[in-house]
């Protein structure tokens, strides 16, 4: 979907963007745990007006049991739109765009998820976008993190994603769906940054060397910002102690 | 004092790091990375001056079956040489019996007619029949696991009647009598009070694929 | 093709004899007595991109519905009249049980039950939906999405819809030289002329126990269940039995008049959300 907006400036001559952000500025954020009575784990995370479900169960045995592998875990993730998410009403049928992103996802957990802990098992992960407004892989990702904690999966570290973007020529931070339209490019990003590793890395559009590196920059303090927040969110889920 | 022995009672999130091998051993709940230990779950540091070993504690513990700890399972079929049954959770013997919780999926197990009794097993029917509730010990370290129900603890905490759909529950290490109509059936039976493992607690894992 | 449900519940014997004893004593494992509703909170407008939305909570269940209205041909037959279309997702976030897949019968079932509680009463006027009779007309697609599933997704998603109903608000749109309609979406004009508000209340049937509003655990140990559709005058405005037992022309008839008590709870909340949102 490249509509391109005749005329529309994104940059104001502040520096400012169309809803009044600077370029570097996050939308606001809210992250919640266990949200859900069934699932193992379960998240629900916002930016914007961007809103994605989370939730984790397993380890489990799969259905199928030739999916599974002998000397680790199997992720499974499903990235799926739901049909009011949308201006205009999406199909519930899994598209092109969905499959695609649903391994995209997977890719950015699979290097922090500790799935050698749980042979012949199956970890599934299900993140329902319930509204979208730009960033809804990487919001997939963040939200994903925070239920796989949630359920207890081992993990190397906390993961979280954010979308860069290039509008009228400026590098910004977390764009939503009117700049992914009418912008120039879309980095889509997610790190783990304890243990400094970049797990999702997509980039629609065109930028330049220096570009590149002042998006992945921005991308990546943000990101640091939104594993704290996840920690803490994290750590105020918890009121009582193991009884183990 | 150590840095790290005061990080002990500390709360910790995947990736925090926890310590440094020159100086401890990674425990449960932690993982090396490059020479530096962290945290794998969200949890609490507990330090081991003495073993030098750092662990964390998770909030939630995820729970797998795991060799030579005790099992609560469903039976789902029977046959000549085998007894099949879906794994719902742990159980603790000891000091006495306890349900310690779910596990995080319904794992699949069996019980090889060898591994059923002390006694020669003539007739595998005699012994379980589909529906029982039973406590088996694992006795192997991957799935489809192997179980055991040698041992006066393990066997049928649970039957349905066969006659009237009504509750069995152990009579005898033999057999089981129903609550409803009286009549009794062979099991191999387990001598813990069906009222030690309280199954209306069970969060969701009611069913078998 | 329909096939006797193959995942058998494992434990439900043993449940079902503590439930039945308690019954008994006309109580349930979580305090209510038989005839009561579980805690009912509705929010709406949750979902702003959606012409209207709503989150139904009962109890543990979680339904969201979300109303998506467009521009589209009559249909045939009735050419005067919008196009109200409902369609129910089991996403597998909400169970263990739930696999990802297109709907399966339970899926469609509860669409259509949905469906016609709204249809046959009137609940949504139609024929105000028709923008030029016989070529334009709005095209409502209420999608029910189940979040959270401890039993009882009839009465959960029957709300989420109503209240998602009401919520909405048709878009404002333009008439072209063309012919052509330009719908402008950001910016939201009347709301829709709902007739009834309607709500079912699902009644399960355990021996010869008749209980509303069942959890999961207590659907599972059921023998049948009766969806029964009322609206604010406590007329019937649908039914239906579901589940593989029988159940005695009286017990549907008892089961009627519970609906009709237990309907109160329902309207209560969802017009206390109506009038908050």
């Amino acid at each position: 979907m490249t509509v391109k907006h005749a005329g529309l400036r994104l940059i104001d001559e502040k520096g400012l963007r169309h809803d009044g952000r600077r370029p570097d500025e996050l939308r606001p954020v809210a992250m919640r745990v266990g949200v859900l009575s069934n699932a193992d784990g379960s998240a629900l995370f916002e930016i914007g007006k961007t809103k994605v479900l989370a939730a984790v169960y397993g380890p489990r045995e799969p259905p199928q049991r030739h999916t599974m592998l002998p000397d680790r875990a199997v992720l499974r993730v499903r990235y799926h739109m739901a049909p009011f998410s949308t201006m205009d009403r999406k199909s519930p049928a899994p598209s092109r765009r969905e499959i695609e992103l649903s391994k995209v996802i997977r890719e950015a957990l699979e290097p922090v998820v500790i799935a050698e802990l749980y042979p012949r098992t199956a970890i599934d992960v299900f993140v329902e976008v319930l509204q979208a407004d730009g960033g809804t892989r990487t919001a997939g990702v963040t939200a994903a993190s925070l239920a796989l904690a949630d359920a207890g999966i081992p993990m190397k570290g906390l993961v979280a994603g954010v979308a860069v973007g290039k509008v009228d020529g400026v590098i910004v931070l977390d764009v939503d769906e009117l700049e992914d339209s009418a912008g120039e490019a879309d980095l889509p990003i997610a790190a783990a940054p304890d243990i400094g590793l970049i797990t999702l890395f997509q980039l629609n559009g065109v930028l330049s060397r220096q570009e590149l590196e002042e998006a992945v920059e921005m991308g990546l303090s943000a990101i640091r910002r939104l594993v704290d927040m996840e920690k803490e969110t994290l750590r105020s889920s918890v009121t009582v102690m193991p009884g183990e | 004092m150590s840095m790290l022995s005061r990080l002990t009672g500390k709360r910790v999130e995947p990736g925090d790091v926890v310590g440094v091998i020159e100086e401890y051993q990674p425990g449960p709940g932690t993982y090396v990375d490059d020479g530096v230990i962290r945290a794998s779950v969200m949890g609490v540091v507990v330090v081991n001056e003495s073993s030098r070993v750092v662990e964390v504690r998770p909030h939630k513990s995820l729970r797998t079956p795991r060799r030579c700890t005790s099992a609560l399972g469903v039976v789902t079929s029977v046959r000549h040489d085998l007894v099949v049954a879906s794994l719902i959770g742990e159980v603790s013997l000891k000091p006495h019996p306890r349900f310690m919780g779910e596990y995080s999926g319904i794992f699949d197990g069996a019980i090889p007619i060898q591994l059923i009794s002390e006694e020669y097993v003539k007739d595998i029917y005699e012994y379980y029949r589909v529906g029982d509730i039973v406590v088996a010990k694992i006795v192997s370290s991957s799935n489809p696991y192997t179980l055991s129900t040698k041992g006066p603890q393990y066997g049928v905490i649970y039957g349905l009647c066969s006659k009237c759909g009504g509750l069995l529950v152990s009579e005898s290490n033999k057999t089981v009598k129903c609550q409803s109509c009286g009549s009794v059936e062979p099991r191999k039976a387990s001598i813990i009070q069906p009222t030690r493992l309280p199954l209306s607690r069970l969060r969701y894992s009611i069913w078998r694929r | 093709m329909s096939t006797t449900p193959y995942k058998l519940p494992i434990v439900p014997m043993i449940k079902k004899q503590s439930y039945l004893s308690l019954y008994r004593k006309g109580a349930r494992i979580d305090g209510r007595d038989l005839e009561t509703p579980r805690n009912v909170r509705i929010e709406t407008g949750v979902i702003e991109k959606a012409e209207g939305s709503a989150i139904a909570r009962l109890g543990n269940t979680q339904v969201i519905a979300g109303v998506k209205i467009d521009v589209g041909s009559p249909f045939r037959d009735t050419p005067d009249q919008g196009v109200l279309t409902v369609h129910a997702e089991f996403v597998p976030l909400a169970s263990p049980l739930f696999e990802p897949g297109p709907p399966d019968e339970n899926a469609v079932e509860l669409a259509r039950v949905v469906d016609r509680s709204l249809r046959e009463v009137g609940a949504v006027d139609l024929s105000s939906l028709a923008i030029r009779p016989g070529e334009k007309v709005w095209m409502l697609w209420v999608d029910l999405y189940i979040l959270d599933h401890d039993g009882n997704l009839f009465d959960a998603s029957m709300l989420a819809a109503m209240a998602a109903l009401l919520d909405a608000r048709l878009p404002e749109y333009e008439e072209l030289e063309s012919g052509e309609i330009m719908v402008d979406k950001s910016r939201k004009g009347e709301p829709l002329k709902i007739d009834h508000r309607v709500v079912t209340v699902t009644i399960a049937k355990v021996d010869e126990y008749l209980i509303v509003d069942p959890t999961l655990d207590e659907e599972t140990i059921a023998d049948a269940k009766i969806v029964v559709a009322v609206d604010e005058e406590k007329r019937i405005v649908g039914a239906q039995k579901t589940g593989g037992s029988g159940m005695t022309r009286e017990e549907i008839l008892k089961a009627v008049d519970i609906a009709g008590k237990a309907s109160e709870v329902y309207f209560k909340a969802l017009n206390e959300a109506i009038s908050k949102g």
